[in-house]
């Protein structure tokens, strides 16, 4: 695998409870669809160890976009969106949000 | 000697979820500082940082605990209580957790990067900063 070049790296506190941190990496030759790596995290700190209350990412072949549904007792299970392409999966992954802080 | 600084900065969560949306159909890329924090308001950067996650950020710069447990007795507070303020601080980016590789699953607690200033800049182009150097 060739060198990965961040596109997209930061971190965004909500509020004192909620995180995202947004990840995305072009990374030659990984075989990944366009070369893109990508995992989007919502973090929430009333959860034991801070763990994860929402992700979606594409890690795992053959790199279709999935959202963990049911963090944070089952790492598991998971949904696939049908989406390859990182900024659909972004936006898909920032309305999850808004629908969590909306019901939190 | 010139101090190291952290930067806390104010974005609106839209114009956050729209910026990152913009540079990637753009072809640009958006990589954040490790020197900077961007919280959505200032009401909730204050509530997190208590004097209490001060003086834990001020023990692990002056003291360099090796442990959440050693961290606890420095600051004379429940491990339990450390514990759950140094997750919300790597959580928000103000320190990182590493695992010690023991069979208790220990944590040293270091700073995010060797910061002795946390500077908050505020919206009206005013700041304020901590000293957590000793």
């Amino acid at each position: 695998m060739g060198k990965a070049v961040p596109l997209l790296k930061r971190r965004y506190s909500v509020n004192e409870r909620f995180t995202i941190v947004e990840d995305i990496l072009r990374i030659e030759g990984s075989g990944f669809p366009g070369e893109i790596k990508a995992s989007f995290v919502l973090l929430d700190t009333s959860l034991p160890k801070a763990r994860p209350r929402l992700l979606v990412d594409n890690t795992d072949y053959p790199h279709e976009y999935h959202m963990h549904t049911g963090l944070p007792e089952d790492k598991y299970s998971k949904v696939f969106l049908g989406i390859f392409d990182h900024v659909e999966a972004l936006e898909l992954f920032y309305s999850e949000v808004r629908r969590i802080l909306n019901e939190e | 000697m010139k101090s190291k600084v952290l930067m806390i900065k104010f974005q609106d969560l839209n114009l956050f979820m729209e910026s990152g949306l913009e540079a990637l159909k753009k072809g640009k890329s958006l990589v954040q500082p490790v020197d900077e924090i961007i919280f959505s308001d200032i009401g909730s950067y204050e509530k997190l940082m208590s004097p209490k996650k001060l003086h834990i950020l001020t023990a692990i710069k002056s003291l360099q605990p090796e442990s959440i447990y050693s961290l606890a007795k420095m600051v004379d507070r429940d491990f339990a209580n450390v514990s759950r303020d140094c997750n919300a601080l790597e959580q928000h980016g103000f320190i990182k957790l590493d695992d010690l590789g023991d069979n208790r699953s220990s944590k040293k607690p270091a700073l995010s990067f060797d910061y002795d200033t946390i500077r908050v800049h505020l919206p009206s182009n005013i700041s304020y900063s901590h000293m957590i150097a000793a």
